[in-house]
């Protein structure tokens, strides 16, 4: 999937410029856009988006404000008289946004929703302050949260969704900073999830919740492991390349659906994906990082590797049908780590060769994307796999493996690569272009 | 489409108007709930409790939601498990009895266990954390909430010690109420 899906709002506002200049008609304007999942209408800049936008920070500020009112803690104030003035705060803000719901005007009815919902959490809040309850604070979060879930599915508004995942994500760090598991933290992204996949399209909404996912996991890895604290082990890392691998082909999977918003979100995750590969292969490129993992002990080395194993195929299996741009990298990343780790767990004093293979897989890497930018005419890719060999480099010159005579071999090996592959390269374009030029010979004998 | 993009598709129908009011009412009737809940379980051991006092030292942060506070670090959060409980041992984040007993106007710990006790005053807690020597335990009353000023006033005026009102239900639920005084102010001698 191409990246201009993720430039919708751009492209449909092209098309409208070209429909108002007259070079393609408006029905062609809409076939063009449907192409990319978009149409004409999409993001025309209306005032009652920008007046929604506006509305919506005035009443996230308004409750921010409302947050630190009820902080500054006004003794002088009855109790009762506090509690039941933002109690009917509260109430008053639901009633209202459930009159608009009634009236069918959304709009309004959402703020009023959300100003309600902050109002919630703050009453939360203030009964905690004026009891002075010193329990498990998260609990309160927790409440919170959870009792503006349900707005999500009354509303399908991505806003109060922000607002949901903003707090589980609250919840969830402060519950594990105690060393308490949030086990519930799912119940929240399964609701998210199910807005964002089949209601509205939010690429951000979309994102947090893939993040959430994964920190979620590792702590209830950490949890297995451990019990008590989150520490970055082999198992961990292990765990985490196989829930990479196993969400890039998911998201392989997301780009080849017909439906618009799964193809960008399948793409929006790639991206990231990919980027945090890269960052990851970069991290174990240093002499010092693999050596640092023969230190820790392998508590559950082969389920961490049995994992990797079987995620890594589940995944290539989802990006299989995508084609070797899909499964290529994640197959060479996939028996990498496999192999270097399973050596690894035998032979200790191995850390240094695959250190320095890895920075070979880092130079395949980058060719790849390039051939991947040039042959797709994407520019993206182009210039990450252009910027991963140049920043190789530029560690590789400052952060010597095997010292000066080391890091030469290493560079003139990097660079017969880069040489081989330009020279194959060029091979197969030259038998391509060869190939179109017959058959366009072919064409003009017929004719 | 395939099959499962078919069968997953049948999620995106929409949520009838009907179902949706009826859902912002249960929001509604949700959120009022667990206020009252909150509200009933801060304020019955204040109602229906013992009133006993407690000796503390008082330290002065911040939450980001409830304001300024006073971090209220009693006697009782630390057990020494040789005096109180020589055999037995508790888990970190099991529930636990703290049995007290008044010495001179003041609660004084004197039995730990597991099991709720039959008889005489007790708080209800939690093991923080468990070491060989002694329990940390967390009683939910040790955070006081002030405006910053006051906070930072007790904080600075209690060199030594203060004490507290602390409201103990029948079940061990305790609430603190108020701060009764700090260092010499306290007519009763500390222990």
């Amino acid at each position: 999937m191409r990246l201009i899906n993720l430039l919708k709002r751009e492209l449909s506002k092209e098309a409208r410029d070209w429909v108002q200049d007259g070079i393609i008609s408006k029905q062609q304007a809409d076939l063009i856009l449907h192409r990319y999942g978009s149409s004409l209408e999409q993001g025309k800049a209306t005032g009652s988006f920008g007046y929604y936008v506006l509305m919506s920070l005035a009443v996230l500020f308004a409750g921010l404000s409302l947050i630190l009112l009820v902080s500054e803690n006004w003794n002088e104030i009855p109790r009762w008289l506090r509690m039941s003035g933002l109690l009917l705060v509260t109430l008053s803000a639901n009633g209202f946004g459930l009159f608009y719901f009634r009236q069918d005007n959304r709009m309004a009815a959402v703020l009023w929703l959300l100003f309600g919902s902050i109002s919630y959490g703050v009453s939360i809040m203030l009964i905690a302050q004026i009891y002075h309850l010193g329990e498990h604070f998260p609990d309160g979060i927790y409440w919170w949260a959870l009792g503006i879930l349900p707005l999500v599915v009354a509303t399908h508004s991505r806003l109060i969704a922000f607002l949901v995942t903003a707090l589980a994500f609250i919840w969830m760090f402060v519950e594990a900073e105690m060393q308490f598991f949030p086990l519930s933290f799912p119940i929240f992204i399964l609701v998210v999830g199910w807005l964002i996949f089949w209601q509205k399209t939010s690429s951000l909404l979309y994102l947090a919740a893939l993040v959430g996912v994964l920190i979620w996991l590792n702590l209830a890895l950490s949890r297995i492991i451990d019990e008590r604290f989150y520490d970055m082990t082999t198992d961990m890392a292990l765990f985490n390349i196989g829930l990479g691998l196993l969400f890039n082909g998911l998201s392989w999977w997301l780009m080849s659906s017909d439906v618009s918003r799964w193809k960008t979100y399948g793409l929006v995750s790639h991206l990231w994906l990919l980027r945090a590969a890269i960052v990851m292969l970069f991290i174990f490129s240093f002499d010092d990082v693999l050596s640092e993992f023969q230190y820790v002990a392998y508590q559950s080395f082969w389920s961490s590797m049995s994992f990797l194993f079987v995620s890594g195929l589940a995944g290539l299996g989802l990006a299989y049908g995508s084609g070797k741009h899909a499964y290529l990298p994640m197959t060479l990343i996939w028996l990498y780590f496999l192999v270097s780790f399973s050596v690894l767990s035998i032979s200790l004093e191995s850390a240094t060769y695959f250190t320095i293979m890895t920075n070979f897989v880092l130079v395949t890497m980058g060719i790849l994307l390039i051939r991947r930018g040039i042959s797709q005419v994407e520019s993206h890719y182009f210039y990450m796999g252009v910027v991963t060999l140049l920043i190789l480099a530029f560690i590789r010159y400052f952060d010597l493996i095997g010292g000066y005579l080391g890091g030469a071999a290493l560079f003139l090996v990097a660079a017969s690569i880069l040489l081989g592959s330009a020279k194959y390269w060029k091979k197969v374009q030259e038998e391509d272009d060869t190939g179109a030029l017959s058959v366009n010979q072919g064409e003009q004998s017929n004719e | 489409m395939s099959k499962l993009e078919d069968s997953l598709m049948t999620l995106a129908k929409p949520i009838s108007k009907k179902l949706s009011l009826g859902l912002i009412v249960g929001v509604i009737i949700l959120q009022l709930s667990v206020l009252v809940v909150e509200y009933l379980g801060s304020v019955w051991p204040i109602w229906f409790g013992k009133p006993v006092i407690l000796e503390t030292q008082p330290i002065d942060p911040r939450s980001l939601f409830r304001g300024n506070y006073v971090r209220l670090n009693f006697a009782i959060n630390r057990i020494e498990q040789a005096e109180l409980m020589p055999d037995k041992t508790l888990k970190e984040g099991s529930v636990a009895y703290l049995q007290l007993k008044e010495e001179h106007g003041v609660w004084q710990p004197v039995g730990l266990g597991s099991k709720k006790p039959d008889t005489g005053d007790f708080i209800k807690g939690r093991v923080k954390e468990s070491y060989d020597e002694y329990y940390l335990l967390e009683y939910g009353i040790e955070a006081f909430f002030m405006p910053k000023k006051a906070a930072l006033r007790l904080e600075s005026e209690t060199r030594r010690y203060s004490r507290f009102q602390v409201y103990i239900s029948k079940s061990g639920k305790a609430r603190v109420n108020s701060v009764l005084c700090t260092d010499e102010a306290c007519t009763i001698p500390p222990k």
